[in-house]
């Protein structure tokens, strides 16, 4: 399962959902359904949202076992 | 204008289009009903092209995508059975008329399933899977 670590990232620099939805272009709710890993994104978008904390895409989204949640 | 000014105008015209064509089927005037149903398609798309913001973004076109083909499946099924059991029980002379109304909806399935069909293939060959 993919999952993402925005929501801490977010925390870090500040931001609400509303301006990081502004900054890569969706709606707030699209940003709300990723950072509740109920929506994955794809790669386009996935890669705007890590060019906005400025780091690499596998920083933001990584693989995790089913088991562990 | 905002999406949530957008949203409230277009749910006005929603509105004023409903009763206006609610009036227009009681009062057997279909013109203007069909009328209604234009202008408001017409001003809808127009209001659409001075929202700033973003309306639609790849997470709502995929909700629309599910909804479509989820519509899609029950949809046709529905048609088809109901098509095959009108032909059948309206083959009495009787219920003539049955038989004619379950081929007018084995036209309507055969027909969403070629526009599918025709769809399906050039989506495939749009996004390279052919």
């Amino acid at each position: 399962m993919i999952v993402n670590n925005i929501k801490v990232l977010r925390a870090k620099l500040q931001i609400t959902q509303e301006e990081l939805a502004q900054k890569v272009g969706v709606t707030r709710q699209t940003i709300l359904a990723i950072e509740n890993n109920k929506y994955l994104p794809s790669l386009a978008l996935a890669f705007e949202i890590a060019q906005v904390f400025n780091i690499g895409i596998e920083q933001l989204f990584y693989l995790k076992n089913k088991k562990e949640f | 204008m905002t999406v949530p000014q957008y949203q409230k105008v277009n749910l006005v015209l929603f509105s004023l289009m409903m009763v206006i064509s609610g009036i227009a089927v009681l009062t057997n005037y279909l013109i203007l009903a069909f009328l209604s149903i234009g202008s408001y398609m017409v001003l809808s798309s127009l209001l659409k092209t001075r929202v700033d913001g973003i309306l639609v973004d790849e997470r709502q076109k995929i909700i629309a995508d599910q909804s479509a083909q989820t519509a899609f499946q029950i949809v046709v099924p529905i048609l088809l059975f109901t098509s095959l059991i009108l032909i059948v029980g309206g083959g009495r002379q009787d219920y003539h008329y049955l038989k004619s109304l379950g081929i007018i909806f084995s036209y309507i399935t055969s027909l969403s399933v070629f526009i599918y069909f025709l769809a399906y293939q050039y989506f495939a060959r749009k996004l390279g899977g052919k």
